[in-house]
């Protein structure tokens, strides 16, 4: 039941996945990055601008990401959103936190192999 | 490092806040018509490509509200809205502002008032170098207590000790000066060479007195005031050198000492004279008489590191050394140490202490007065917040607009009683500048300026605090139906108030009662004869031969001097009010210098009647 039902980004996540989607497609306006963050997902997360918008901001007043107004490809002007230097080294370092969380919860969901 | 970065740009996000919204706006319009071509591409009409958009999007509104929470810091925005609001609502009752501005200020200004003097005097540290490590020495004798101390023992103290940096001696002695215009009697004190440099005073000009000038049959030397200096020598600097006229004999003038030295008062038998000589140069056969308290004391600085208690048992071992060296004088006789900063509030302190109580009280007093008035006004303003309830503001929302309310009649409050605390503070101290010590230090510093704020806020919570939890919770339909009338709860809470009040005035006018009945035992004290009309003064006379014979031309020219004198009695000693702790009987020793009109000291004597009588 619970499988096919879009769920929304969890809290905290939102930040590594919007620097990783930068990391690999380069520069991008904010609703390009919630497609691509959906698509990526397989379509099973539901980016909320409300959520986007203050995360992207937060990413900015950090210093991790820039943004100016650029023009998309269809002519249409919008606000485009780029790594900096600071942000590409948070990116390795955020990733490799979310690496060791998933491991760690890996060893309790399969209890099997748990060393008594 | 980040999160500093952060918290600057969102700082400065306080400013520009319409540019900013513009801007966002346009993101997020730029935003939707991004996915609209994107449906439209995917072969949408417009009008669904726009619909889909639009509801893929979610509200425009909350997604903005949450960017502005990020953006700036809401804390600090809804505060400045809700002091914009409180200062509406109060220039629209300005009869009420200023009453409760006015009541704050008194409660508020007395407490600074207070504070400032109890922090001049008790708690700032005294004006010297590392001062926790002055002592203040007097001796103790069995069934009296303290004694002031022999100068004998004293040097004895000095070669034996092992606590002590620098002990230094001091006594009151004044001088008649003569042979620079106008004779004077100036205030002196015989002082140990190292009592300066003890307590970290520098001449301004000149030097400290030396070892050798300290001993007996050295030179005659002074140190004048700041004082003196300016109003007798013109502040001349080549007066070093020179010699005075004190008592008759020349001293040489070798330093001036500061007029900021100061050093306390009555509670060590101190006060600060015009000047000073050596105390060692006395050369009177009496004054280094071992069993001769000459009503001087000593002040020590501790080693670094030596604690009161350590130097207290030193000084102990001395006192033993000296009782058994000279059973005659000192068989019975202790040393008494104590923290000089104890020693010069010892007197003032419960009296300070009081007083923070008394003043605390009425603060009480005001803050439940505005307590009841912002009380009776919010019965007005039930409709107000009854709306604001009914549009959705939560209760907290309320009470932080209450307190915010209530914070500022404080803090207005508190600004206007910080001016009546200067103001008030600096006009008592002229009032009575010798019964204060530190009264210099007594001023409207750092740590008083945090006190006011403090007072001020905890103030503004306590006295808002009760009427906004009454205001926030209205009984919607009731006062919205009804327009605004009264529950009976807050009438009950009214009642508290008003019982609190009358209940801590008690309090006040019962401790002030009390106080009054205590002065007016004070004034009642019989002295042993009837003061009633009775004046006392003293006259110096200068004796050019250092015989002393008795002076008795005095009394027949005061009498011929001043006419109206009824009766002049004449007596080498003027009995002194007892005091009323240690109850001493004042001595009647007239002998066979009998004044010149025995009538007249008859009659005085007549009154007085001596109960009982021990050896003093």
């Amino acid at each position: 039941m619970a499988t096919n039902k879009k769920s929304d980004v969890w809290q905290g996540t939102l930040a590594l996945m919007v620097l990783k989607t930068l990391e690999a497609m380069g520069p991008l306006h904010g609703y390009g990055m919630a497609r691509r963050i959906e698509q990526t997902s397989g379509d099973r997360l539901v980016v909320n601008y409300g959520t986007l918008y203050p995360a992207l901001l937060k990413l900015e007043q950090e210093g991790y990401i820039s943004s100016e107004w650029g023009v998309s490809e269809n002519n249409r002007k919008a606000k485009y959103y780029k790594l900096t230097r600071a942000g590409r080294k948070q990116v390795g370092r955020e990733a490799q936190e979310w690496e060791q969380t998933i491991s760690i919860l890996a060893e309790f969901l399969t209890p099997g192999e748990q060393p008594r | 490092m980040k999160a500093l970065r952060a918290w600057m740009l969102r700082i400065a996000s306080l400013f520009e806040k319409e540019r900013r919204d513009r801007e966002l706006a346009d993101k997020i319009e730029s935003n939707i018509q991004l996915h609209i071509e994107d449906n439209l591409r995917a072969g949408m009409t417009p009008r669904e490509a726009r619909g889909q958009a639009l509801l893929k999007f979610g509200g425009v509104e909350p997604a903005k509200e949450s960017y502005r929470e990020r953006r700036g810091i809401p804390l600090l925005e809804t505060l400045w809205q809700d002091i914009r609001f409180a200062l509406r609502m109060l220039a629209r009752a300005p009869g009420f502002a200023a009453i409760a501005v006015l009541t704050l200020a008194l409660g508020i200004g007395a407490n600074t008032a207070i504070f400032s003097v109890v922090n001049g005097v008790l708690l700032n540290p005294l004006p010297y170098p590392h001062p926790n490590q002055l002592v203040q020495i007097a001796e103790l004798y069995p069934r009296i207590g303290e004694i002031s101390i022999s100068y004998p023992n004293f040097l004895d103290w000095v070669r034996d000790n092992h606590t002590f940096q620098s002990l230094a001696a001091y006594r009151t002695n004044n001088f008649s000066l003569t042979g620079a215009g106008q004779p004077e009697r100036v205030k002196g004190v015989l002082v140990s060479a190292s009592f300066f440099p003890l307590l970290g005073v520098k001449p301004i000009i000149g030097r400290n007195f030396t070892a050798a000038e300290d001993k007996r049959g050295a030179a005659p030397t002074v140190m004048l005031s700041e004082g003196l200096w300016k109003t007798k020598f013109n502040s001349s600097p080549d007066i070093l050198g020179k010699t005075i006229t004190l008592n008759g004999a020349p001293y040489t003038i070798v330093g001036v000492v500061p007029s900021n030295f100061y050093f306390c008062c009555e509670s060590t038998n101190f006060q600060p004279g015009d000047a000073y000589t050596p105390i060692g140069a006395q050369d009177d056969g009496e004054f280094y008489l071992r069993t001769n308290h000459w009503g001087g004391f000593a002040v020590g600085r501790l080693n670094p590191g030596v604690t009161l208690a350590q130097a207290q048992a030193d000084m102990e071992s001395v006192a033993r050394a000296l009782s058994t060296a000279y059973p005659d004088a000192d068989s019975h006789s202790g040393i008494l140490l104590a923290a000089l900063k104890g020693r010069w509030v010892r007197g003032i302190k419960p009296m300070l202490i009081l007083l923070l109580a008394a003043v605390g009280f009425v603060l009480l007093i005001a803050c439940v007065n505005v307590a009841n008035l912002l009380l009776a006004r919010s019965t007005a303003r039930s409709r107000e917040f009854s709306i604001r309830a009914a549009l959705g503001a939560t209760q907290s929302r309320v009470i932080r607009q209450l307190l915010t309310e209530s914070a500022l009649l404080s803090i207005a409050g508190g600004a206007l009683g910080l001016l009546l605390a200067s103001w008030g503070t600096t006009a008592a101290l002229r009032a009575l500048p010798q019964t204060l010590p530190r009264a210099s230090d007594v001023g409207i510093d750092a740590r008083v300026l945090l006190f006011t704020l403090a007072v001020c806020i905890l103030v503004g919570v306590f006295f808002g605090l009760v009427p906004a939890l009454k205001t926030s919770t209205p009984d919607l339909h009731e006062t919205l139906k009804e327009g605004g009338r009264g529950t009976s709860a807050k009438y009950r809470t009214q009642r508290i108030f008003v019982a609190s009040e009358i209940a801590l005035a008690a309090v006040l006018l019962i401790g002030a009662g009390l106080a009054i009945r205590s002065l007016v035992h004070l004034w009642n004290v019989n002295p042993g004869f009837d003061a009633h009309d009775v004046l006392g003064f003293g006259v110096r006379y200068l004796l050019r031969s250092q015989k002393k014979r008795p002076v008795s031309f005095a009394p027949a020219w005061f009498s011929s001097a001043i006419p109206s004198l009824p009766c002049l009695a004449w007596n080498p000693f003027l009995p002194r009010m007892p005091r009323p702790r240690s109850l001493a009987i004042p001595r009647f020793d007239c002998g066979s210098r009998v004044s010149p009109s025995p009538r007249c000291y008859r009659r005085w004597t007549w009154r007085s009647c001596i109960l009982s009588a021990r050896i003093i």
